[in-house]
């Protein structure tokens, strides 16, 4: 599978047009409905590779598309979310600065 | 107080020693609209609008010489700018273009290219406009070396112009927030009004800003051919 290729498993003919919101391989137990004596199993079975991971990565992010961003009567919701989103990851980058304010009251 | 009033505009963070501030400079990209569906949503009409209302706007300003789609490279650059500047307001959010750094990098190659075009292609055409019409014979001399020192400028004007807007509004809204400490708790209503008011001001300088940047930048693409 080349850069940009679609997934191996997809076929046209059967899954009909191309949703990279979905999985086209083969489906395990939700991770839900896993026993906690079958976790380990459970998780020695997933593929662990870096494209693998960045494959699920962009499935959520296609789910979450259509689930808040693409629908007809969209509203700006789906753009605070990212907001947040946004704003704790760049609070977590500087945290080793931000950590250092509480204390401006004694300067 | 603060120890530094310019720790904002830093982008250093202390994971693995590496300035993952500028990573904001793309977040843009995750807020841009996709086209997923043949039927777009509203999100989508509301960029489409804008998208040609700035296509149409820049069309004009190109002037008939232009070639097709030359709008699409200021129609882009201002959705970057635009993107960079809203996204900077928000707390933690690194402001990219607050540094010239990036400003300059953008502006300068924009501008040498468009000058090297001239010179090579409108060689007449570009000296011509040292002069302006109906410049007396004896100011002429003096007109080259002022259009020729505003021609020189333009690049970092460009730069300089949008960097100055995003320090000044956020060194504004730090120095502000930062005198909440030390004010009357009674009073504090006052200082969330008027840093409501800086935050407004603030969306428009953003959304201004940009859109100044691409215009001057047409213009200046426009005097080359």
């Amino acid at each position: 599978m080349a850069f940009g290729d679609y997934p191996k498993e997809y076929n046209p003919s059967v899954h009909g047009p191309y949703d990279p919101a979905r999985y086209y391989g083969k489906p395990d137990t939700p991770f839900s409905q896993v026993k906690i004596a079958e976790l380990g199993a459970w998780f020695g079975r997933r593929n662990k590779s870096p494209s693998a991971f960045m494959g699920a990565c962009s499935r959520a992010w296609w789910r979450w598309q259509h689930k808040y961003m693409q629908p007809k009567r969209v509203g700006i919701a789906p753009f605070f979310q990212l907001l947040v989103g946004s704003m704790t990851v760049f609070y977590v980058f500087n945290y080793g600065k931000l950590k250092h304010h509480r204390n401006y009251k004694y300067h | 107080m603060m120890t530094n009033l310019f720790s904002v505009f830093d982008p250093t963070t202390n994971l693995l020693n590496i300035s993952f501030n500028w990573l904001s400079t793309i977040l843009g990209l995750l807020f841009l609209p996709y086209y997923f569906w043949l039927i777009p949503n509203r999100h989508m009409i509301f960029w489409n609008l804008i998208l040609n209302k700035l296509h149409n706007e820049f069309k004009t300003l190109l002037g008939k010489n232009s070639f097709n789609g030359s709008t699409f490279i200021f129609i882009s650059l201002f959705s970057f700018i635009l993107f960079n500047n809203l996204l900077g307001i928000f707390p933690y959010i690194f402001t990219s273009t607050s540094h010239l750094n990036l400003t300059l990098s953008i502006s300068l190659p924009l501008w040498l290219s468009f000058m090297f075009f001239g010179w090579i292609n409108n060689t007449q055409h570009m000296f011509s406009h040292l002069i302006p019409q109906g410049t007396p014979n004896i100011l002429m001399p003096f007109m080259v070396l002022i259009e020729t020192i505003s021609n020189i400028i333009r690049p970092g004007t460009l730069a300089v112009r949008l960097t100055a807007n995003m320090i000044a509004g956020h060194l504004l809204m730090t120095l502000l927030g930062n005198t909440g400490p030390n004010f009357p708790t009674i009073l504090i209503f006052i200082l969330i009004f008027i840093q409501i008011l800086l935050l407004i001001l603030e969306s428009a300088v953003a959304i201004i800003q940009s859109y100044v940047i691409a215009i001057l930048s047409t213009l200046y693409s426009s005097e080359v051919n």
